[in-house]
Order: structure tokens, then sequence, then C-alpha cells
């Protein structure tokens, strides 16, 4: 389509009038949150705080939130190691191994990868009461340590590796572990970036399967304990509430700003979640 | 020979943990479901066979009937999202400078963490001092009761889901729009088509397998959701804005009725299997 200036600059404006619009919350959470606790709710509203305070981090910080920040860090990062780990080993057979199954495999890959196991919730109850893992740790994280999509995605990178230089390392006498290490990992890279984001954050953001198992204070993750503290906010102080989301969104957007070259280009040329 | 039967072995054994893995967090579940479906249980005494008694009251549950309504009514939000989602990719193709920026912009938004997103909502939206409330007062208007109102309620709910998606659905759209043929549209443009006749005769068909596919995936992430509607309104005023599975878990972890909550959980798993299967059917008949 043949583009006039003026509408590239018609086009401009309509995208960052979209995009104040879509990070409006997030900015007056932001701002918010360097209220003193008098200001958080003072009539009228200001966008901006009159004083600057950093004191609502630290109350959040000391009831609760490091526990539940921590965590949050394990029952995220365990998940984003093994599905990585996990997800090239199997993604290596799917891709340059031939054996019996191996469509049916990959057919019921792409199965897991869009059903949503959180209709799974109920049996799945049943299932980790049974072995005692309601209410820990372990409990949260077990049903993310492997992802279908990682498996996918990380085929989606193999398949396009030449089979002459696998070959060719085979023959300069490179086992399995060898072939991964030096051939296959040096070409999936921005590929594992985004799986271990991806993986990371919706461990990160998780919210029906932790709420559901947790009872205590104990093991709960950021994003269950700062819902237990939204629910209570009128006896709880709202400044502090609001610097528990600051805190839950600056991992996910650190880890979004150091990758996001390659996040968008993968998306972008996979057209993938 | 036998290299190929080694190769064999040892893929086994490379695909061997995640598919372990699924039977055990997705097979047996699903399995244990659907027996759930037939038994009643309360987490307490032994599960007991019922046969279809849990189908029988499902068919006659009105409250369930409610739920339903409500959750389609949610579903409303799907193409207002999809629709935000396609123009603003649009406007992203147009830009040869920034696009970049915006790019990133964008899909970061979708980013955000949903409990954060609905920490922020609380704030604006809580009925007795909330931001738009105080804002409102400040212009002279008269406050409103956002989250005990049950439309009012159900809109807000809504707008979470809009703002934590369109983010992605653009960028989604915008892959699709980058790979169309661009020969196609100077064509297009030779036989006189106007700008907004290339959009609805070229873009939009060339991009359907991404519209399909966008739109399953939304009404998917649209009839689970849970988090920001427990967090807000706990489905109130009045169990208005509960959906059908927020009402299977209240069923299951208020109530205790896991046999129950099972048989809904599995109707509403096979509607929303059909309901796909009839968005990608109706997609690919208009090829």
């Amino acid at each position: 389509m043949t583009t006039t200036t003026t509408q590239r600059y018609v086009s401009f404006v309509l995208l960052l009038l979209g995009i104040a619009f879509l990070a409006f919350p997030l900015l007056i959470l932001l701002f918010s949150s360097f209220k003193p606790n008098v200001e958080v709710y003072a009539f009228p509203f200001h966008f901006f705080p009159e004083r600057w305070t950093i004191a609502n981090y630290f109350s959040a910080w000391s009831s609760n939130l490091d526990r539940y920040a921590w965590n949050s860090v394990v029952t995220s990062a365990i998940p984003t190691l093994t599905s990585i780990v996990f997800g090239i080993l199997a993604a290596y057979a799917l891709a340059k191994m031939s054996f019996l199954g191996k469509g049916l495999i990959l057919k019921f890959i792409v199965l897991m990868m869009l059903v949503p196991l959180d209709i799974l919730v109920v049996p799945m109850f049943q299932l980790f009461k049974s072995f005692q893992l309601l209410d820990t740790l372990s409990g949260i994280l077990i049903p993310g340590l492997m992802s279908a999509f990682g498996v996918f995605l990380m085929r989606q990178f193999m398949v396009q590796i030449p089979d002459e230089l696998i070959e060719a390392a085979r023959i300069d006498g490179c086992g399995l572990a060898g072939i991964i290490v030096r051939v296959v990992l040096p070409n999936i890279k921005p590929g594992i970036a985004v799986l271990g984001i991806t993986t990371f954050l919706s461990n990160w953001n998780a919210f029906t399967w932790p709420f559901i198992i947790t009872s205590g204070d104990t093991n709960k993750t950021l994003a269950v304990g700062l819902a237990s503290m939204v629910t209570s906010i009128n006896n709880f102080n709202p400044g502090a509430l609001l610097a528990g989301g600051v805190i839950m969104i600056v991992p996910v957007f650190g880890l979004f700003v150091l990758f996001q070259k390659s996040i968008t280009q993968v998306y972008l040329t996979a057209g993938i979640k | 020979m036998s290299f190929i039967k080694r190769e064999n072995w040892l893929a086994y054994v490379l695909v061997g943990p995640v598919l372990l893995f699924y039977a055990v967090i997705f097979v047996y579940p699903l399995l244990q479901m659907l027996l759930l479906s037939f038994q009643s249980y309360d987490f307490y005494t032994p599960p007991e066979f019922t046969g279809l008694d849990n189908y029988a009251r499902l068919l006659g549950d009105r409250e369930l009937l409610a739920k339903l309504g409500y959750t389609l009514f949610y579903w409303l939000i799907g193409p207002i999202t999809i629709a935000a989602s396609f123009v603003t990719a649009l406007l992203l193709s147009k830009l040869n400078r920034g696009q970049a920026f915006f790019r990133s912009a964008f899909y970061g938004t979708s980013m955000a963490p949903m409990v954060a997103l609905a920490v922020v909502f609380m704030y604006l939206f809580s009925p007795n001092h909330g931001i738009v409330n105080n804002v409102l007062t400040d212009l002279h208007l008269p406050a409103v009761e956002w989250l005990y109102e049950p439309l009012l309620a159900k809109t807000v709910v809504m707008s979470i889901f809009f703002f934590m998606n369109m983010g992605f659905y653009t960028i989604l759209f915008l892959s699709g729009i980058l790979g169309v043929d661009q020969s196609l549209y100077s064509a297009a443009s030779l036989d006189g088509a106007g700008r907004w006749r290339q959009v609805w005769h070229i873009t939009l068909p060339q991009i359907r397998p991404v519209m399909i596919f966008a739109t399953i995936l939304m009404t998917i992430s649209i009839f689970q959701m849970y988090g920001q509607i427990v967090i807000l309104t706990k489905g109130g005023p009045f169990g208005s804005t509960e959906t059908v599975f927020m009402y299977a878990m209240n069923k299951a972890f208020t109530d205790h009725q896991m046999g129950y909550a099972a048989t809904i959980v599995v109707v509403l798993s096979a509607l929303l299997g059909l309901i796909s299967y009839g968005i990608l059917k109706i997609g690919e008949e208009k090829e």
C-alpha cells in the first residue's frame, strides 16, 4: 500500500494516543506508589505525588512481600530451567531423528499447547492432595515443569539447522551431548531467550492454580499474596499495595527490556504465543 | 540397521520426560475428571458413584445458566479487543520509522501481570474513594458504585482483559499484515480500489489464519477468566460477575462438591471445544 507522509503523521499520533491509553493504568500505579499514604486517596487526585517517598516499598517489603517475592522467584526459575532443558532434548528428537510415532507425538504436543491446564484444577487438586503437595512450593511449580510450547518452539528453530552440520559433527566424533552443545545450542539462542522469558513470566504471573492450592501465608507467590492484600484494601495501607504491584511488574519489564529484540523478532516471524 | 535402532531408542529417551509429564499432569487428571463427573465426592468421605445424577442436575441448574449468560456477555470484549488490535496493527504497518519502538511498547503493556493490573483497577474503581470517583466528584459529577452495579462491575472486569491482551494481539496481527504479499496491493490500486476496499478485500482475507487463531485463543482465555474477578468483585454483586469456570471453582472449593464441579468443567470444556471447532470451520468455509 502506498502511504503518504500525512497518513504517516496521523498514524503516528493515533499510535501515540493508543500507547498512552494502554500504559495509563501502569503509570498511575507507578507514580501513586511513591505517594505517602495520606496522599494516596487524597482529594482532589494528583497524577504525580506532591511529596515523593519510597516508604511504601519498605513497608510492603516488610509485610510478607519479601517472602512472596522469594516464592515467586523459586516457582518461576525452576520451571524455566527445566522447560528449557527438557524442551531442547525432546525437540531434538522431534526435529532431527526418525522414530515410530513421531507424527503422533508432535500432534499431541501441539494439542497440549492449546489446551489450558487450568480446566484440570479439580482433579489436579485431588491428585496433589494425595501426594501431600497442597500448600507447598513444589505443588505450585510442578504443573509448570515442562512446556509443550517450549518443545514446539525449540523444534521450529531446530528444523532450520541443516542436517549436514549435524552429520559433520557426528563424523568428527561428537556424541549426542556434543552435537547439542556445539551445533544446536549456538543456532537456537534467540529461541531459548524467548522460551526462557515466556516460561518465567507465565509462572510469575500464574494465578489460578497457586491461588487454589495455597492456604497459609508461607507459600503464597507474589500474585496470590498481592491478591489477598487487595481484598483487604480498606484496612491495609494502600501505598504498600501499590508498591507491591510495582515490585511484581519490575522483573517482568526488566526481562522484557533486556530481551525485547529477540522477543518481538520471534513473534513477528513465528507469530505464536 | 543397528544404528537406526539405537537412534530410535535414544529418541524415546529424549521425548520420554515430556510425554511422561503430560501423562501425569494432563491425561491422568483428564480421565480422573471424567470419572469424578459421575461421582459425588466431598474430600472427606470416599467418592461415591452416582451415575448421571450430576449431569441431570446440571441441566436443571438455573444458576449455572445465568453464569453461562454472564460468560457469553464477557465474550463481547473479544471482538472489541480484536478490532482495536487490528486497527492498531494496520496503523503500525504504515510507519517506516518508529515502528520498532511502538512494537515493543504495545507488546510491553501486555506483559504486565494480571494481578498488578487488578491492583490498579481496584485503586481506580474502588466504590468508596476510588480515583475515578475522586475525579468525578472533582468535576462535580455524581460518584458511581462501579463494583456494586452488575453491568458496571462486568465492564471493569472486561476492561482489565482488554488492557492485558490488546498489545499482544496487535503484534500478532502485525506479523500477519507484514506477511501479506505487497504486489497484491499494487495490483488493487491499479484497479482503482480505495484504501478501505484494499483492507477489506486483501488484508483481511490474507491474514485469515491469524484471525482464526486469535479468535480461538481469545475465546479460550475469556472463558477461563478467573483471577481478576476473584480479586475485584469476588463474583459479586449477587454473583453477577461470575463465569461458568468460577462457578465450578466455587462448587469445588467452597461447597466441596467436587463431582458436580467436575461435571460443569467437563461440559464447559466440551462447549469450548465445539466453539473452537465452529470458529475454525466458519473461517475455512469463507475461503
